[in-house]
């Protein structure tokens, strides 16, 4: 645990406590509840951009940044959602509140955020790019899982809640499943300038790999089995248990040595 | 109708078993994945799988009618395709099968000024040719920080002064004042009228040094020598303090400038580093080593084919093009109906 007693660090804890208050109003207050979740945004997005000008570079190539990024990107994939779904706004608030609390807390109390100079293989303008749309797709498959794990554990007669359960989830993943193949596709081209290899193998591109085929194993089951629900809400919280893998645990842990290692 | 029945568990199988093997690779670590996947067990399910894919354009009208649905699956061909064009393998059966020089990836060393047309193969040390030679002009470092010179103190205290040419500097503490007076590349000494000076030499080697004029406080000035590539210098009786060269760490990047040279003919020069590749003839040429020795810096040239490379990227492109058409029509279409069940059925 590390508390980050500065300039950045308090950004990043403002808007925790924003998202925190977006919690507690959301359902009662949700004219107060709009007007936090403004000023949280704001607050990751100075954060992220207070990062910029002080690394000189695009604050995507750590897990520090990386988890600064998700933070930014939780309101407008929030206006985006509020686009595609037929779902209360407040009740969209309250996951997406959630959830920015939750990418914002490793980036305040996980990750070192003291800075450090580009290795060469990093300084490539397709890095960026590669990541911001993987960050995207995960936050679009992160609300997707929470709304496929609301349909497996909280199953109902009610053909609305099963309608509306379903539906949410699959329009998130059509709006995330291009964006992580936008990833995969952006990280074989720099992989291919920085390594020679557009493939290599490596643990966390196999991880990757393993994310979005499951996501189109959700989108074919969802055509050849279009009644089996929970079966589709398996796959969707599968496919999101193996972003987290992607994400952390092939940073974190030793188990996987491999060229990506550098971002832990 | 039966195919379909038979295809249509088959797609998900497929799909299943390949995200099983991609977890099972994952566990392996890089390279022994790599081993495994291009196994001659996991070709047989490469090409079951590109031949499945095709198979599906002609079971399912669909994907030949619709045009996002034939842009995702045959982009997917094109990366498996492609990727297979790429591969090690592929490169070993057009090499045996065609009789043609292919190989998929090696590498050069060279210092500057060598060139060569051999490539020393990653399988089992052997050697491929080029149709040209490569030559390498010069190789270097780019640092993040600039080299310095340390100051140690008796008393334990440091201090450190860039390691270039300038102006006299103040050492804190009222310890007294520095400055690098001269910078020689080649660094040699020489008796004139009696007495030893030190002088840039015109022959060949190379000896960088800098000459410190150090003086401290209330004494005088004495000039100190430091050397880059004699290591730290020990201490002189009498002295305050003792002066080290302190390399650059921070590496920013390495680069190379090759020559495409054919018949003594310069057919294209460029200078690569770690991002920018040089393209040629098929092949790309990588910056992926670099080491000094006593001869000098020797830059490793990776080399690696571009066989097949641009359908896995046209691919790639096709998939995303084809899934932003495919799903990105269908988020905003039928939004009061969130359960989209006419859409499933539409979908079969
Ligand atoms: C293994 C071989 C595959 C076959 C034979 C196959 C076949 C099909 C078929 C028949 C459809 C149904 C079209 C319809 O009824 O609307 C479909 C849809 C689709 N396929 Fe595949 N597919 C394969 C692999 C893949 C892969 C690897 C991807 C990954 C991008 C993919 C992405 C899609 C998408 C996005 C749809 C549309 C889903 C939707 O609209 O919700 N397919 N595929």
């Amino acid at each position: 645990m590390e508390i980050k007693a500065d300039m950045q660090g308090g950004m990043i804890y403002a808007a925790m406590l924003g998202y925190a208050a977006v919690l507690c109003t959301a359902l009662r207050y949700p004219k107060q509840a709009k007007a936090l979740f403004i000023c949280s945004f704001l607050l990751s997005a100075a954060a992220v951009v207070y990062r910029w000008r002080m690394a000189g570079h695009l604050p995507m190539q750590n897990m520090f940044e990386v988890f600064l990024f998700l933070g930014f990107c939780i309101w407008p994939i929030h206006l985006f959602s509020r686009k595609i779904l037929c779902v209360a706004p407040s009740v969209l608030m309250i996951i997406d509140a959630v959830i920015g609390l939750i990418v914002l807390f490793p980036a305040g109390f996980v990750f070192d955020h003291h800075l450090q100079f580009l290795p060469p293989a990093l300084q490539c303008w397709l890095f960026g790019p590669h990541v911001a749309a993987y960050m995207l797709a995960y936050i679009f498959m992160a609300k997707a899982a929470v709304w496929g794990a609301g349909g497996l554990v909280l199953p109902s007669d009610s053909r609305r809640w099963g309608d509306t359960a379903a539906g949410s989830g699959y329009r998130l993943i059509a709006a995330g499943f291009p964006l992580l193949t936008l990833g995969l596709f952006l990280g074989s081209v720099w992989g291919k300038y920085a390594w020679g290899d557009w493939w290599g193998w490596d643990p966390k591109e196999l991880w990757s790999l393993v994310c979005w085929l499951i996501y189109a194993l959700y989108l074919h089951v969802r055509l050849v089995w279009p009644g089996r629900r929970s079966m589709q809400h398996i796959l969707n919280v599968t496919g999101f248990l193996c972003i987290i893998i992607t994400l952390l645990w092939v940073n974190l842990s030793k188990l996987f040595p491999g060229l990506h290692n550098y971002a832990s | 109708m039966n195919i379909k029945r038979f295809m249509n568990p088959a797609i998900l199988l497929f799909l299943a078993m390949f995200a099983v093997l991609a977890v099972c690779g994952a566990f392996m670590g890089a390279s022994r994945a790599q081993v495994f996947f291009n196994s001659a067990l996991m070709m047989i399910f490469w090409c079951v799988l590109t031949l499945f894919l095709a198979a599906g354009f002609f079971a399912y009208p669909l994907l030949r009618k619709r045009p996002a649905l034939m842009l995702i699956h045959l982009g997917c061909l094109g990366v498996l395709v492609g990727g297979m064009l790429n591969s090690a393998g592929a490169h070993r059966l057009i090499a045996r099968w065609l009789d043609r020089p292919a190989w998929a990836k090696g590498q050069m060393l060279l210092g500057p000024g060598q060139s060569s047309a051999e490539v020393v193969l990653e399988t089992e040390g052997a050697v491929g040719k080029l149709p040209f030679n490569v030559r390498l002009e010069e190789t270097f470092v780019e640092y993040y920080d600039k080299p310095a010179i340390g100051l140690y103190f008796n008393d334990g205290a440091r201090w450190a002064i860039a390691a270039e040419a300038g102006k006299e500097i103040q050492i804190p503490d009222g310890r007294g004042t520095v400055q690098v007076g001269a910078v020689y590349k080649n660094f040699k000494m020489k008796r004139d009228n009696g007495r030893m000076v030190s002088y840039e030499s015109a022959e060949p080697g190379i000896n960088p040094a800098y000459q410190l004029i150090f003086t401290p406080a209330g004494g005088t000035a004495e000039t100190i020598y430091v050397f880059e590539r004699l290591g730290r210098m020990h201490d002189i009786a009498g002295r305050t303090c003792r002066a080290e060269y302190m390399a650059p760490r921070m590496i920013k990047d390495y680069k190379s400038t090759l020559q495409i040279v054919r018949d003594g003919k310069v057919l294209k020069q460029t200078t690569i580093e770690v991002n920018k590749p040089l393209f040629y003839g098929g092949y790309h040429f990588y910056q992926h080593t670099f080491a000094e020795d006593q001869s000098g810096p020797v830059s490793g040239i990776m080399v690696v084919s571009a066989r097949g490379i641009w359908l896995v990227f046209s691919g790639y492109a096709l998939v995303f093009a084809g899934l932003v058409m495919q799903l990105g029509t269908k988020l905003f279409i039928k939004r009061t109906n969130p359960g989209d069940v006419k859409g499933q059925a539409d979908g079969n």
